[in-house]
């Protein structure tokens, strides 16, 4: 789990399986991220090879409680990750692209 | 060292005080062994053994030598000159002066090494849950750090029916050579240590008043291994100040325990209380979600026509317990509803929640309130329940009367719709969000005459670490067809589990299979 921050963006990204074990790391690197009020948080599961609910209700909370001025946009390509976001419908309110760089220019 | 090199080199002289030739030869390493066959103690002045020195230098006729070694490098200052015995006045002399500053960093050195020990074996020990390991590592550490000849670790645990039992780890011998012994009893010697009374150290146990007075051994049984030097330590819980145990070591030599030991011992004996502390309270708390999920599985109805296999499989590893339910209720119109879901998280919380979304859900089917409002009603009531943690569920009713099912789906997995025709076909997926997440949830109806199946399952079934969820479904779907042709549907099903999580699911799993039996009730 990294954290990089740029002049206004924060991205953060996971590696690993985003499960009951992961997800609680995650929640406290988005917790750190937002209080930085970056105007995007990028979250970039691209190298998640496993997402459990644990980790999307981490993902919706992020998005939820983001800062007034914060956007909140997640990375991801595989349909390892996508396929969970889809049947659970997240995806009507998070905001998810294919590449970091698709993220970063919205 | 060259300082020191140089000053006992000018220390070689005659008797008359001047100065004679000396040699100087750096030594290998395996040299220096054998000069100094214990070597160097810091920085080492001495004066080399006469017959190990004539091994090393056999034709040369040395009439004085003195070697200097640390820990790098070693040098040997000989001379074959008339020397006087100004040489082994220095040696002595620096001997005499650097003893005391050893003997201080050597203590130190033994300070510094005791602390790493206690300090790497208390990381070890509170860091895992496996009793276990627990004692076998604290055992062992213990029995290396005190020297004794073998070290015991007796503990008591309560079994299921609250019966008190006793184990017990060995270190430094074989565990055969106890395996005959009974369990120490509490006889004089061992009181003090399963009472809790504090430590027992004697330099004899053999000639300890205490010793030896019970029948039917008076002493050590026959064939147990001779102990003199005796220590046991009290393993105490640091939240209840129960006895849970005790170390014992025992060396066949006289006085091999001293105060310190004592004190190493104790320091392990007390890691070891608070790790099985620790261990105990987790293994309470895994059974008590165990039997929280387990308590709440309900009682399925014997439903007309309906041919019903549900199955409800805790995770087969730590502590992943409690999320996922099902259950399948009555309605008062005659109809039934089938319900299975999964709240995120473990553990007893998520086993408390997902009691009440049950129950909740139960409450409106009784109303019987359509699937869709069913759900909206529970999402507003799950939203107030966990904070951004959300469940997901699928709700469907089968009504008899004109054989359909009408389903809601809250985020949770597609159902599997088997037609009379074999073809099959997944249903609800993708149509809502989660409970406590969604507010909106579409109902949809299907057909489900006689010869169909419905089977409704969590994710443990389909999904895992190693497995993508969209091919552990289609690998569900292709195991399902097997199972239709089953006779025993109850047993295909527990195949399918076994099949399609490899026996080694680390969630739980929860699956309803119904088969509408021809020429049933409708």
């Amino acid at each position: 789990m990294v954290l990089e921050t740029t002049a206004d963006a924060a991205i953060l990204r996971v590696t690993g399986a985003l499960d009951l074990a992961l997800a609680p790391k995650l929640q406290q690197v988005v917790e750190r991220a937002a209080r930085l009020q970056p105007a995007l948080m990028v979250i970039d599961l691209t190298g998640v090879d496993f997402l459990a609910s644990a980790g999307m209700s981490v993902l919706l909370r992020a998005h939820r409680t983001r800062p007034e001025n914060t956007q909140v946009r997640l990375v991801a390509e595989s349909r390892i990750i996508l396929r969970p976001l889809q049947v659970t419908r997240l995806t009507d309110e998070l905001e998810v692209h294919p590449t970091m760089s698709a993220a970063l220019a919205g | 060292m060259d300082a020191v090199v140089e000053a006992v080199r000018r220390a070689f002289a005659d008797d008359a005080g001047a100065p004679v030739a000396v040699v100087t030869r750096s030594l290998t390493p395996e040299e220096a062994v054998r000069l100094l066959p214990g070597g160097p103690d810091g920085l080492t002045v001495t004066v080399p053994d006469a017959a190990a020195l004539r091994d090393l230098l056999p034709d040369v006729a040395v009439t004085g030598a003195v070697l200097v070694a640390d820990d790098t490098d070693s040098r040997l200052l000989f001379t074959t000159g008339p020397v006087g015995r100004q040489h082994l006045l220095v040696a002595e002399g620096v001997r005499a002066a650097t003893e005391e500053l050893l003997d201080t960093v050597r203590r130190l050195r033994g300070e510094a090494a005791l602390i790493d020990a206690l300090h790497s074996v208390a990381r070890r020990l509170t860091a895992q849950l496996d009793i276990d390991r627990i004692v076998q590592d604290a055992t062992d550490a213990a029995t290396t750090v005190t020297g004794a000849a073998f070290g015991a670790f007796f503990y008591n645990l309560i079994n299921q029916f609250g019966e008190s039992y006793t184990l017990y780890t060995i270190s430094g011998v074989p565990r055969e050579r106890f395996s005959r012994f009974p369990m120490p009893r509490n006889t004089e010697v061992f009181a003090p240590t399963f009472d809790g009374q504090g430590t027992v150290r004697s330099d004899d146990i053999t000639a300890d008043p205490r010793f030896g007075r019970n029948e039917p051994y008076r002493g050590m049984p026959e064939g147990h291994l001779p102990v003199r030097s005796y220590l046991a330590v009290s393993v105490v819980s640091p939240t209840s100040g129960e006895v849970l145990g005790g170390f014992f070591f025992g060396h066949p030599e006289h006085a091999r325990f001293t105060r310190r030991h004592e004190y190493v011992t104790e320091g392990i004996a007390g890691y070891a209380a608070i790790a099985l502390d620790n261990a105990r309270l987790f293994e309470r708390e895994r059974n008590l979600a165990t039997e929280l999920s387990r308590s709440m599985l309900p009682v399925v109805p014997d439903i007309p026509g309906l041919e019903l296999v549900t199955r409800y499989l805790p995770a087969a590893t730590g502590m992943k317990i409690g999320g996922d339910w099902f259950d399948v209720i009555q309605l008062p119109s005659g109809s039934t509803a089938f319900v299975i879901g999964d709240v995120v998280g473990h553990g007893v919380s998520a086993a408390t929640i997902m009691g009440q979304i049950r129950t909740a859900i139960r409450s409106y089917a009784l109303l019987e309130l359509a699937p869709s409002d069913l759900l909206r009603n529970v999402s507003q009531l799950a939203g107030n329940l966990f904070d951004y943690r959300f469940a997901t569920c699928f709700y469907a009713v089968h009504d008899p009367v004109d054989d359909t099912l009408t389903y809601a789906n809250a985020g949770h997995l597609p159902a599997v719709l088997i037609h009379p025709d074999d073809s099959i076909e997944q249903i609800g997926e993708a149509l809502a969000q989660p409970l406590g997440v969604g507010s909106h949830f579409p109902e949809r109806t299907a057909a489900f005459p006689a010869g169909a199946d419905l089977v409704l399952y969590t994710d443990g079934l389909v999904e895992s670490r190693s497995r993508d969820l969209t091919l552990g479904i289609e690998w569900l779907i292709e195991a399902l067809a097997a199972v239709r042709e089953a006779t025993d549907t109850a047993g295909a099903c527990d195949e399918l589990i076994e099949k399609l999580t490899l026996g080694r699911h680390d969630d739980d799993i929860a699956l309803i299979h119904v088969h509408h039996a021809k020429g049933g009730a409708a």
